[in-house]
This record gives structure tokens, sequence and C-alpha cells, in this order.
């Protein structure tokens, strides 16, 4: 057995920093990079390793291997695949693997929902197409991550219903059939969704002689960190690698596991402490000062007595570290908050070092405080999972002139969105001469544009020669497309020759608009991967169904942006907007936290997820167990302890919580969080002198 | 500013962003130091090109396993890619490869300082003959033989062989010296044609000289504003930014496009999170 540390603690007192040092000490002694492997739950965990590795000053070598199980696990089926493709039961094992993203995948999901929402097995419940595809895909994630069989989640999930409303056991093997039915196609196609990746690459590849035996030569030492927010599957993987190592270094954030809804196993994980030959508990924090800790377990202790010693504040004002502000009206509350972020930046504070968390950031508070915080001339960062690509004004454009380069599909698009789209198209054109340009030239239901020539001279004027003759040229564009390529080239190849050959040029809206950019290049990417999935040989007769597929699917909303948060935006000297969980999942630390909307509910409540569910499908939970109002209650309990620990244990001045009386859509708002700040300013107040 | 201000923290030059800022410092600026996205075609017609970059990194797929000791017979290309197949029997007829003795890295990443940046290297495959010799090869699935004289003026050649040297003995030994380091750019279109280079002490520390002046350079501009563009107005056709700069309209043809195995790579700069999964909701 290799020798093996198990360091526990906190957030903040320094385990990513010796991790590293560790691996430092092992390339000095005469290792490797390429002999070690760096496991974190997320990409984003693994960044402190990145950065460290990149450094000038980080010694020569080969690079060293920064993966999430995930990542390791495609990259081997990629390189083995012919060892494993039959074994596994593909039936076409000579197809190279396809993998799926979460996106990808709803390509092929999407039509098995459709289907199985058109037979009224779901109407039981008020769900949506797109929640139903990414519930099903979670439930297929769950039963990999913690190496359950697909029949025993939906007993699982059955069982803990218990004895409520009948409708629900209907609808858990519907979306369970959906899965299945998802599962035979990938089989049959050679697709690795997340799932089967993990299930092919645990099951099949670790058991394959050849793979065992590269594996083991090339690993001798493994640094786990974030091992709080592990899946069970990861823990097996540890538990089966550790043999052959010569170290292993195991990390483990105390109060982690804040991503139990995605199936985390903190307490399982944990477990890993007993192979350890050394044991080392971690207390005393680096980044927080001592009055924020103190307020942090004040707070734990609030919301679940017995997760922490009670500790009394007497020791510190809670006022050094936390200032609680209520207002009647939402836009008060986001008024109050850009002010006091206007006034730390003034008084010298780089905006990096502040962060905006809400339990859900929409995005009317994401404009808010974007547009807000413009006017004082702070910039912002802001993370969007999920969001919609017909949300992005900019792939609306290329959507309108798409519909309107293929009439023969019978789409008009409204007279309002070509009028948009005019305006961003056009460099000059304003949005009421758009409008007017808009009503003369498009009659939804006539197949082309109309000519800026055959306007009345006074209109013409009015819209300007110089706008006309730009609109004639995009007018020409769509024109010779329509005449010779239409269906004749791919989704992304219209909108990159769209985009490159006219909206880019000199003239036109987008020719230097980076952040155009930026949004047509992931419409451009999602539209690739959709037929490179779809069709990864493109053995099809014309493009046209394809392109139509493409457009219903993104206007429909099914299809979310790819948007990746990269290095460059975490280090651009901006205030960071996001979800509470998406900014602990950064693992960075501020100076100053803004927390909104504290008085809301939701800072408290699971994600709504009707299809599936986090702790039953975990596989410390055993089979059979009836979900109680109870387990409900502590879990929430526990998921609001954990959140609040790992977001005060990232700040090292102070918290600003801003409660709206009236929430976001007007009604009043007494949540669990805003009761106990209540309640321990009421302690704190109660033991100053 | 800084240039290490500007570029992305992380940013690792490789052969693709050096040959970048050769060709076009503005290319190198909107690319790296701006990290504009600009989604325009790179060359005509595009299937083309995606079919010439698929078959590329199939083969060097097919290498890979190979040399990890998958059994030839189980991983030979399917019949429906002649081409394929055709290079696939190509490399295993390339008996200088497989008489080669030495350990063997496939895939190899190398990182090294340079300078006071760091520089990145993927090498397709190194074999090692403990205290005798380094012999890295790079398979190219161009159509045909690229010149030598083209080959050795790119940085993939430089810095390879600059990193091999500076990396190569923390890797491998002491005993490694410069001479001792042979690049092999291997086609498998044309299996006869191989085109090596050797290593000398001489010829190392002029590519580190070359180098450190690029570096100065690029290090140079930091306060530039627009940085310069490219002098051949042709190079404009094979990039993407054309529309950008107000330098043409529609994309070059492939046939014309020198450069196209080196864009697998042009984009990002950074470590590769690629391949880092997540279960994302």
């Amino acid at each position: 057995m290799p020798f093996t540390r198990f360091i526990e603690g906190p957030a903040g007192v320094g385990k990513t920093t010796r991790a590293i040092q560790h691996v430092r000490d092992l390339l000095d002694a005469g290792a490797r990079g390429d002999e070690m492997l760096v496991l974190v739950p997320q990409r984003a965990l693994g960044w402190p390793y990145a950065r460290a590795f990149t450094d000038p000053a980080w010694p020569s070598g080969t690079s060293i291997d920064v993966v999430t199980l995930g990542g390791l696990a495609r990259r081997s089926l990629e390189t083995f695949w012919p060892l494993v493709a039959e074994r596994a039961g593909f039936a076409q094992p000579g197809l190279d693997p396809l993998f799926l993203t979460v996106e990808t995948a709803q390509y092929f999901m999407a039509r098995l929902v459709l289907d199985a929402q058109r037979t009224g097995v779901f109407d039981s419940i008020s769900i949506s197409p797109f929640a139903i595809m990414r519930q099903t895909l979670d439930n297929l994630s769950k039963a990999a991550v913690s190496q359950l069989p697909l029949d025993e989640v939906a007993d699982r999930l059955i069982a803990a219903w218990g004895d409520r409303h009948s409708s629900r056991p209907p609808v858990y093997r519907a979306c369970l059939d959906v899965a299945r039915q998802f599962r035979e196609h990938c089989l049959h196609y050679s697709l690795l969704d997340f799932s089967l990746q993990i299930e092919v690459f645990t099951r099949t590849l670790l058991s394959e002689p050849l793979y065992v035996r590269y594996l083991r030569s090339h690993y001798r030492h493994l640094v786990a960190d974030n091992l709080d927010e592990e899946f069970s599957a990861v823990g097996d993987f540890i538990r089966w690698l550790l043999p052959g190592l010569e170290s292993a270094l195991l990390l483990y954030d105390t109060d982690g596991g804040v991503r139990r809804f995605l199936g985390a196993a903190p307490a399982e994980m944990r477990t890993l402490a007993e192979l350890a030959d050394e044991r080392e508990e971690w207390r005393e924090p680096v980044v927080a000062p001592p009055e924020m800790v103190s307020f942090a377990e004040a707070l734990s202790s609030a919301i679940v007595p017995q997760a922490a010693a009670p500790a009394a504040l007497a020791a510190v004002s809670l006022d050094q570290v936390l200032t609680v502000h209520s207002a009647r009206f939402f836009p008060q509350m986001v008024d109050w908050a850009v002010a006091g972020i206007a006034g730390l930046v003034q008084a010298g504070v780089p905006p990096r070092e502040i962060v905006i968390v809400a339990p859900f950031m929409s995005d009317s508070l994401r404009f808010a405080l974007t547009t807000r915080l413009d006017e004082h001339g702070i910039a912002t960062v802001s993370h969007r999972p999920s969001r919609a690509l017909r949300e992005e004004p900019q792939a609306r454009v290329m959507l309108t002139w798409m519909a309107l380069a293929h009439p023969h599909w019978g789409i008009a698009p409204p007279v309002q969105d070509v009028a948009d789209a005019l305006s961003r198209s056009i460099a000059g054109l304003d949005p009421v001469r758009a409008w007017l340009l808009a009503q003369i030239v498009y009659r939804p239901g006539q197949p082309e544009l109309g000519s800026f020539d055959r306007i009345q001279s006074a209109t013409q004027q009015r819209i300007t020669y110089v706008a006309g003759k730009r609109y004639e040229r995009l007018r020409a564009w769509l024109d010779a497309y329509r005449q010779t390529d239409s269906g004749d080239i791919p989704p992304d190849h219209f909108f990159s020759r769209l985009f490159g050959e006219v909206l880019s040029q000199p003239d036109f809206g987008f020719h230097s608009d980076a952040e155009a950019g930026r949004i047509i290049a992931e419409l451009v990417a999602s539209a690739r991967k959709f037929r490179q999935t779809l069709y990864p040989d493109g053995a099809v007769d014309g493009w046209d169904d394809v392109l139509r597929d493409y457009f219903t699917l993104v206007q429909q909303g099914l299809l979310a942006a790819l948007y990746l948060t990269s290095w460059r935006d975490e280090q651009q000297d901006a205030v960071f907007l996001a979800p509470a969980y998406t900014f602990l999942m950064r693992n960075r630390w501020v100076d100053y936290q803004f927390w909104l909307d504290v008085g809301s509910s939701t800072w408290w409540e699971r994600l709504e997820q009707p299809l599936t569910h986090p702790y039953v499908l975990a596989r410390e939970c055993p089979p059979g167990q009836v979900w109680t109002d109870q387990m409900e209650v502590a879990a929430r309990d526990d998921a609001l302890r954990r959140l609040l620990l790992g977001l005060l244990r990232r700040c090292r001045r102070h918290v600003y919580a801003a409660i709206a009386e009236l929430g976001e859509q007007g009604y009043e708002q007494r949540g669990p969080l805003l009761r106990i700040l209540q309640q321990l300013r009421q302690a704190s107040l109660g033991t100053q002198p | 500013m800084a240039i290490e201000m500007m570029l992305p923290e992380g940013f690792t030059f490789s052969q693709a962003n050096l040959q970048d800022y050769i060709d076009c410092p503005r290319r190198f600026q909107l690319r790296y130091v701006q990290g504009q996205q600009w989604p325009a075609m790179v060359t005509e017609p595009q299937s083309e090109y995606e079919t010439f970059k698929r078959r590329g990194a199939q083969f060097h797929r097919l290498v890979e396993r190979h040399q990890l000791g998958l059994p030839a017979a189980e991983i030979a290309p399917g019949p429906d890619d002649l081409l394929l197949s055709a290079w696939w029997d190509a490399y295993l007829g390339f008996e200088k490869l497989h008489m080669l003795p030495g350990a063997r890295f496939p895939e190899l990443h190398l990182s090294a300082e340079l300078f006071g940046a760091r520089a990145m290297a993927v090498l397709d495959l190194v074999v090692v003959e403990p205290g005798a010799r380094v012999t890295i090869f790079d398979w190219k699935t161009h159509w045909h033989v690229l010149r030598r004289d083209w080959l050795a003026s790119r940085m993939q050649t430089v810095l390879y062989l600059y990193l091999a040297v500076a990396a190569g003995p923390g890797m491998w030994g002491d005993w490694l010296e410069p001479e001792m380091i042979s690049m092999i750019y291997w086609f498998p279109a044309e299996p006869d044609s191989p085109v090596t280079f050797t290593c000398s002490r001489q010829q190392h520390q002029e590519h580190g000289a070359r180098l450190e002046r690029l570096l100065q350079e690029i290090r140079g501009r930091a306060a530039e504003r627009v940085w310069p563009l490219t002098a051949e107005v042709r190079r404009c056709e094979h990039c993407q930014f054309r529309s950008r700069c107000g330098r043409g309209t529609v994309a070059g043809a492939f046939d014309e496009f020198e450069g196209g195995e080196d864009l697998w790579d042009a984009v990002g700069g950074v470590l590769d999170f690629e391949d880092v999964g997540e279960v994302g909701f």
C-alpha cells in the first residue's frame, strides 16, 4: 500500500496550497509530472493546480494531469475503445465513440421526451420538456455515480414517495422508460453521455488487463482534492487505485459537500480516511479573520444546533463582519447593493474582490445589477449556466436571418424581430429607422425581402441612403444564398458565413463587437455539435432538414448556450455575479460578499426536480427509504448550513446582506435565513456591553 | 502593462500561438491577448477541411493505440476510408520506427520555463533509448510532403527541439545532450520521404536566442493598442479575423491552405481542460 495522508479541514485552511507543495516536493525528489494524477470533482476546482503548474517557476518536465473522474474516463475510453466496445454492449464496436455533453445528449433525448409527452404520461405534473430531459439525464448520472442499476432508481424514487398522491409512480416509470430508450440508442450508435462514460469506465475498462497495466504503470502518485464534493464512484476508484501507488494525498473539506444535489456523497467519501497512514485535522484559518469564523460557527449552530458547538458571539460584535439592510421593494434592495459596491470601489477596493450572490440569479436581477454597476463604471462578470441560446439578442438576429434565408420553411418571423435584426445588423441604423424599413420591406408570408431601391425617395432619405446601401448588401447575400446554397450547407456553416461575409464586415453591426463574436461563436459551436453528433459522417441527402431541426430546437428554448467561464473571465477586475452555489464551486476568496434577497425562502429550498431526488438516489440511503417531511427539513437545514459556511469561509472582510420585504414577484418574504440572521443580531446585541 | 498581465492567467506559449504571432501579430493580439472569438470561415469548402482534420485525428489515435500496445489487428480502420487504410498500412510498414529500440511515449506533453514564461509541446511520439538518443516523431497528415526549409522555419521545429533539450534531462536523465535529439516529420501519404532534423549544442543556442527575441518582441508590444497586421495579405484569406481587419470577405480555398494541421491547437492557449467532464444541470 502507498503512503496515504488524509487531511481534513474547513475551506481556507491551506489544504490545496499544501497539496501543490506536495506535488512540487515529489517533482524535486525525482518523480515525473506524468506519473501524477490530480483528481478534482469539477474543472473550476482544478484551477489552482493548473495555475501553479503553468507558472514559469514550476519545474520543467511532463505535464501533470488535473482531471475529474469523468475526464479521465473519457480520455481513457477514447484511447482504449477497441478493448471495451463489444464487451460493454455496443452494437457497432467498430464505430468510434462519440462523447455527449449535457447539451448534445438533449438532441437525442428531445425526440424521446416529446414522443413520451404526446402520450400524456407526464400530464399529471407541471413540467417542461426541457426539465424532463435534464432530470432524465440526471437520473442516469446519479445511477452511474452511485453505481446503482437503473431499475433501482425507479424503485427508490417510488419508495421515497411513500403513500402520498398516487400519480407520481407512473411518472417516475415513464421517466425511466425514456432513460432506457436513450441508453439503447446510445449503445446502438456508440454514443456516451456522462453516465455511460462512468459506467463503461468503471465496470468494463477497469477490468481490462491491458488498461489496468497501463494505468498502474502510468500513475504512481495521487492527489485527490475536495473529496467532500465527489461521487461514490470516485471513492470506489480511489480504493481500487491505491494499492498500486507510491503515495496518495487525500483532502477533505469539513462542512463541504454542497454538491449533494448533483450526487456528491460527502459522508461516504470521508470514510476514505480509514485507509490513511496519517490523518491530519487542520482548523486554523489562513483566509477568513477570526470574527468571520465566529460568525460562521454561530450561524452554523443556529441552523443545526448539533452540527457545531454553540458559539457565543460575545467576543465579537457582529457589526464588524455583517451589515444587514432591509428595503421595502426589490429595486431599492438592488440600489442599496449597487451604492455599497460603488462606495467600496471608490474607496479603492478592486472590483474582483467583490461578489454578489443570490440563491437564483434571474435575468432581470442580473440585468439590473449589470446596468446599474455599469453606470458607475464598474465592470461585472457573470456565470450564466443553462441559459437558452434564444435568450441572446445576437443569436436571435442570426435565427431571424436563417428563417428569411429559408422561406420554403413557411416560418415568418414577427416584424419586430426583423426590425431588431436590421437594427443590430446594419451599423448606423437606429431602432426607429429599422422599424420603418422592416415595415416596408418585410411582408410576413412573402418569400423575399423587398428592395430599398423601390422605396419612395422621401422614406429612403429618412432611413438614409448609407443604411439603404448596407441593407442591400445584406439582402443580396440572402438572395444569393437562397439561389445557390440553400439547404446545401449545415447550420454551423450558414452562421459562420453570414457572420464572416456580411455581419462582421466593416459597415455592419458586429464588425468590432467582441460580445457578438463570442455569442455567435457559441451558436456556431452548438450547431456544429448538433450536426456532428446527429450526423457524424455527414451522410445526409441535403442539409435542409438538419437546418430546420436545429432552428426549431433553438426556437423552442431546448438548446442552452455553451457559455464556459474561463480563467479570462475569472481574472477580470470585475464584480462577480453568480448564484451562491456557483460561486462556491469557483472556490474563490473575496474581501466582500453581497448576499441579495436574504428574505427569500429559496435560500433554504431545494431545486424543484419532481422527477429525481438527490438524497434517495445516494448510495448511502437505504433502498426502500420513504422520504419524510422531517427528512426534507433536516436536509434543507443541512444544505443551508453548508452553503453559508462555504460562503463565510471564503470571505475575508465583510458580508452585506440585503433584504427586500417584497420579493421580485411582489410577495412578502420571511425566509429561514432572514430569521436566523435576526436571531443572531439579537444575540449579538444582547452580549454587547 | 506587462504582457503577462494582459494574457490570461495560466497562458502557455505553444508552437501554434508563437506561429500565430510570427504570421500576424494582430492575430495573436485578437486571439490570445484580447481573447476574441470570431466564428468566420477559415477555409472553403469547409467540409473538405473537416474531413482532413477528422482523418488526421483518427490517424493520430490509431498510432497512439498501437504504441500503447493494442494489437494492430484489433484497431485497424474499417474499409470505408481507403485513404486512412492506406496511411495505416504505411505506418505498419514504417520499419525505422518499429525497429527503433527504447521506451515509447505517445502523445507526450512537455512543459518548461521559456525566458520568464511557460511553454508546452505536445509530441506525437517520443522514443527514448537511455544513454543513447531521443527521437521525436510528428505525424503530418497533409496531402503532400512539406518542404524542408518551410518546416525548418516553423515554430514547431524550433520549439519542440528546444523544449526537448530544456525539459529532457529532468525526465530522462543527465545523459541527454542536444546531439542525441532528433525530430522526424513523417508523412503517411509519402512514407518514404520523412524529413529529419537533428540538434546540436549550437543549434539549441540558436533556437533559444530566436525564442528569446520573439518573446521580447511580444512583451514589447504590450502597450500598443493595435498590433501590426501581417504584410502578407494573402495570409488573411485563411484567417478567421479577416472581416475584423477589413481584409476580405470570403475564406480562401482549402487546397491553398498551408497551415491546416496547426489550427488544431491554435485556439485557447491555456492549459486544456476540454476533457474535464462535468455533470452539468
